[in-house]
């Protein structure tokens, strides 16, 4: 058994999480192998310095007052996403904007033009219509 | 509905401790227990199906103390004076930098004793994350006191 598995086993042994057949194998293990002893002995020294520590000093909790509520939450990624599609769709419109088509009077000499807005160009084009 | 009661009697002290700790007041902290047991009653066949019916109550007690955290700012117990000791410092300092999911994780086994499936329940993560955070959580505390020798 590696040193990660043991520990993990011991930590659960310890909190009362091993299945009972687990704890037994375990149990036997340590009683065959004294550095697994040792190993145990100072997962325990570590557990109760930690349930010592959270238990004298409750500041360690985290501090409710600075969490969002998740509904405030919700709002802000909800306006985010609104500002990122609206500036996508403002970004596509405007370099997929159609060309600018000026109609013409039907009796003006320039009826037979088109004149167009070729935005990637950055000039006006002047096309005679068929 | 007899369920619910002996849920309330088993629960009832551990529940106070837990908004005993939090606020600070035995008065708040029964307010509090008396408002997570109301919310119960709302929910109480999702709580009553739960894996966990404890660690259910605990995850709305959890919602019930932050909703008191943002309506009045809580007076916390200062700690009881004691001698200093070199290895509960370097613990603290190491807990409290460990991230808020895993400081609730300690506080909800070390301090109010409840299982990894009842963690899980208290705050709606799998199992599988509870073990592995509490096993993280407690590598660094055994390599930072190891340094610390």
């Amino acid at each position: 058994m590696n040193t990660e598995t043991l520990r993990a086993l011991l930590v659960d042994r310890q909190l009362g999480e091993l299945p009972p057949d687990i704890a037994e194998l375990l149990d036997a293990y340590l009683a065959a192998v004294p550095a697994a002893r040792a190993e145990a002995e100072s997962t325990a020294h570590t557990m109760s310095i930690a349930r010592d520590t959270v238990r004298r000093y409750p500041e360690l909790l985290p501090d409710a007052e600075k969490k969002i509520a998740p509904v405030v939450l919700w709002l802000l990624r909800a306006a985010a996403l609104i500002v990122v599609v609206a500036a996508a769709g403002w970004f596509v419109h405007r370099t997929n904007r159609p060309s600018l088509v000026i109609e013409t009077r039907a009796k003006s000499v320039w009826v037979q033009y088109q004149v167009a807005y070729d935005s990637r160009r950055g000039a006006y084009v002047v096309t005679q219509r068929d | 509905m007899p369920d619910v009661e002996q849920l309330y009697l088993e629960s009832r002290v551990a529940l106070t401790a837990y908004f005993l700790r939090r606020h600070g007041s035995t008065q708040a902290a029964e307010d509090l227990v008396q408002e997570t047991f109301l919310r119960l009653m709302r929910q109480v066949d999702r709580c009553l199906n739960a894996a966990s019916p404890r660690g259910y109550l605990f995850g709305i007690a959890r919602h019930v103390s932050a909703d008191a955290w943002r309506k009045m700012k809580p007076e916390l117990v200062p700690p009881a004076p004691t001698e200093p000791d070199e290895r509960l410092a370097v613990a603290r300092e190491t807990i409290a930098d460990m991230p808020a999911l895993q400081r609730e994780i300690l506080d909800l086994r070390f301090q109010h004793d409840l299982s990894y499936a009842e963690i899980a329940e208290a705050l709606d993560i799998p199992v599988g994350t509870v073990r592995s955070r509490m096993h993280n959580a407690l590598a660094m505390l055994r390599e930072r006191l190891e340094t610390q020798r």
